[in-house]
């Protein structure tokens, strides 16, 4: 196709490329960019600025015509997308629709996504635990998927980077299991959180409920009030983009900082369709994007190349990167890639009330909750089913209306809302285990609007999930009696695997390039100058929300690559 | 108030052709003040269900039922703050098409149950009968399971439609766009608990 008026290939060229301005891929453009060298940011979606181009941030409730809920006709329309809770109507502007970008469920897998600059970064959950030895050492340890090239130690340093300057809350607990970090202050417990931090100290060896640490600023130090980020104000309307910058996301903070360097340039509807493979060279030279706008299909040039397209969009750009040295795949040279893909199990929830503290309420609002870190199989290996959950729980007492009444009697009810009693509500956060027959595909003979082949996802639960599933309802059940809950209600749901939204897997690091497709520094290991730092890279998935692990990964591996770059080695 | 519908309920057979939905339109704004463009917005749609009648007898009648539900007192009711168009706005976009159909039989129910009941039409009880009838409605077993389904769903968007109104949100029970800092052990009788520990 003719590149006209794209200019010449010198101005298509530029030390790196990031493929992606989520969560990883403004990191990468950070790391990079503040490294000095000339860096392009591809993404597929339109741009996004920060505090522009979040239209409902400030809108009362009022001003929403359905009060926030979606219509019939959207829910209708987007059968995927309306499992998603943070589908809303204040924040309907930042999801892919279920028709815009199909895609084949050889079973049923919710693919939940955001096309944009900043991605999901705007729309996240925000909580942000690090992984500890215990993670890392699992698949070895348990003898599942392959062995971690990495350790704890080696990440560390880059947790304490990421942390630092993204502003992460949390208490220093002291739990090897869950390894504290560069900490703002923490977000509080309330007297019935306390009352069951207390209870399971007393009654349960090794489960600690701590305050869950979370990428809010519960202050701004100097280095968020350089992004222009100032204090989380407790709105908890995150999902329309924050105008005060109070969570992290790459719109307020990566990205803008990149920008600052006077290295990057960003540039928006730019599907990827591959990374372009030198066979002479040896190495990857570029990609080839399509403008999702004028369909033209346009090269970059770059000496490396970030891939963060997120995880599942990471396989299937590399999977459509072909040539004749590597004809299933970029890198592809085990068959390995789109395979081993694994996410994270929230089938269960659980909630009860409690009678007692009735001297205490909860006033006001915070950004984050509680979390009890893992606790089965934690040190050895104790259950009929492989690895464990985290926990996320909350205790609430809300003011509330009797509405039974009519007339008079309703309309002074609801203007005068009486405290109500405590409820209480946790959620399970499983590991699930990476296995082969778990993958994503290319659909060779269907193509989208782009001409990029769609995705053939082929995922589902097995047998450990369901064990965990269960055991996680008696546990919690057992603790919630202990500490004195009542009315305990428990819910199994059975929901497709993807509304995690914790995809992972597919391009995973090892140390043998027989067994993975990455080594220890993310690089494709046949193809040293391509580096894949989001979900995709993840050997084992352990039960933390995933994102800061990627941001971490990310920094260590840009940092790794200039260096390489600098001794002439990629 | 959250509905969340199973999507697979929904067959193409419910999508009204356009030809009814604008008949409906212009029969609803006819002489009415209801349901102009600024109240529903170019993206809602009319999808009264066929084959029942929606004019301005029956929008008189469901004014009259919020006004019942949240009334006039020393501050605006339901009916001043137009609530009723918010109900009908999210019947007719947000619900299922179960709902929708039991919410407009159910309304032409009405007149039939307090006919039985109360020897007149709902228009012509008075206030407080009109509050028995809505409250009987539910303790009458011989009740049409509609009109129990058209109360239930009227109250509940008329309560949400009155507490999440600009008025109530602002002079009533303020909003905090910017809400207080957490207390964790706030005293409870501060808010009024009727445990005072």
């Amino acid at each position: 196709m003719a590149n006209t008026n794209l200019g010449s290939v010198n101005q298509r060229s530029y030390d790196a490329i990031v493929i992606g301005s989520g969560i990883s891929g403004g990191w990468a453009a950070k790391e990079l960019t503040e490294k000095g060298l000339k860096t392009l940011v591809l993404e597929r979606g339109r741009d996004v600025k920060h505090i522009v181009d979040y239209p409902t941030a400030n809108k009362m409730p009022y001003e929403f015509e359905h009060r926030g809920d979606m219509s019939n006709a959207a829910r209708e329309a987007n059968p995927i997308l309306s499992r998603a809770n943070a589908w809303q109507e204040d924040s309907d502007h930042f999801f892919v629709k279920d028709n815009e970008h199909p895609y084949v469920q050889k079973k049923p897998f919710d693919w939940i996504r955001g096309y944009q600059v900043g991605g999901r970064s705007l729309l996240w959950a925000r909580q942000t635990q690090r992984w500890s030895q215990y993670d890392f050492d699992g698949p070895a340890r348990d003898g599942f998927a392959i062995d971690w090239p990495i350790r704890y130690k080696d990440i560390a340093p880059w947790y304490s980077h990421v942390e630092k300057f993204a502003g992460i809350s949390g208490n220093r607990d002291g739990l090897e299991e869950l390894p504290d970090g560069e900490f703002l202050p923490p977000n509080p417990l309330n007297a019935v959180e306390d009352h069951f931090r207390k209870s399971l100290q007393e009654k349960f060896e090794g489960r600690h409920l701590i305050a869950s640490r979370f990428a809010n600023l519960t202050k701004s130090t100097p280095t968020q009030l350089a992004q222009g980020r100032s204090q989380c104000l407790s709105r908890k309307l995150c999902r329309r983009g924050c105008p005060f910058g109070g969570y992290f996301s790459s719109n307020s903070s990566t990205l803008p900082w990149a920008e600052k360097t006077g290295n990057l340039t960003l540039r928006p509807h730019s599907v990827v369709h591959s990374v372009i493979y030198d066979e002479e060279k040896g190495r990857a030279t570029g990609v080839r994007v399509i403008d999702s706008q004028s369909k033209e299909a346009i090269e970059y040039y770059a000496k490396i190349i970030f891939v963060n397209a997120s995880a599942l969009n990471t396989n299937l750009i590399l999977m459509n990167s072909v040539s004749k040295r590597f004809p299933i795949g970029l890198g592809n040279d085990n068959g390995l890639l789109g395979k081993f893909v694994a996410f994270h199990n929230y089938n269960t929830t659980i909630r009860a009330e409690f009678d007692g503290l009735p001297e205490f309420a909860t006033f006001g609002s915070r950004p984050g909750s509680t979390y009890i870190p893992r606790f089965r199989n934690m040190f050895r290996q104790e259950t009929d089913f492989l690895r464990g959950y985290a926990t996320g729980f909350s205790a609430r007492r809300n003011l509330s209306s009797n509405r039974s009444g009519i007339g008079v009697d309703l309309k002074e009810s609801l203007l005068n809302p009486k405290l109500g009693g405590w409820h209480v509500g946790a959620h399970m956060m499983g590991e699930t285990i990476p296995k082969e027959s778990n993958t994503v595909s290319l659909e060779a003979n269907k193509t989208d609007s782009w001409g990029m082949p769609l995705l053939n996802i082929d995922i589902e639960y097995d047998d450990n999930d369901l064990k965990m599933e269960i055991d996680s309802l008696e546990q919690l059940s057992e603790m919630f009696t202990a500490a004195g809950f009542t009315n305990i209600k428990t819910t199994h749901k059975h929901q497709a695997p993807g509304i995690d939204i914790h995809e992972m897997g597919g391009v995973r690091m090892g140390k043998d390039p027989k067994t993975s497709l990455l080594n220890k520094w993310n690089q494709l290991h046949a193809c040293k100058n391509v580096f894949v730092t989001d979900g995709a890279c993840m050997t084992s998935t352990s039960t933390q929300n995933p994102s800061l692990t990627y941001m971490a990964l990310t920094a260590r591996a840009a940092n790794h690559a200039v260096e390489e770059m600098r001794k002439g080695n990629v | 108030m959250k509905t969340r519908e199973n999507p697979s309920i929904w067959t193409a057979s419910r999508l009204m052709n356009r030809r009814e939905a604008i008949k409906k339109t212009a029969l609803l704004s006819g002489g009415m003040i209801l349901l102009n463009h600024s109240l529903f917005g170019q993206n809602s749609s009319l999808s009264t269900p066929i084959n029942v009648t929606f004019g301005p007898k029956q929008e008189r009648l469901l004014q009259m039922v919020v006004d019942t539900l949240i009334p006039k007192t020393d501050t605006p009711g339901a009916k001043e703050l137009k609530v009723d168009h918010f109900v009908l706005l999210m019947v007719n976009d947000c619900h299922s098409e179960k709902d929708q159909t039991a919410f407009y039989s159910g309304l032409h129910n009405l007149d039939v149950f307090t006919e039985k009941y109360f020897g007149q039409s709902f228009a012509l009880c008075d206030t407080d009968t009109r509050v028995e009838a809505l409250n009987s409605v539910n303790k009458k077993s011989d009740a049409n399971p509609e009109l129990q389904a058209f109360i239930k769903i009227t109250k509940s968007r008329t309560i949400q439609g009155y507490l999440e109104s600009n008025y109530v949100m602002t002079e009533l029970l303020p909003h905090k766009m910017i809400p207080d800092p957490y207390d964790g052990y706030y005293p409870a009788r501060k808010l009024g608990g009727k445990f005072d520990g």
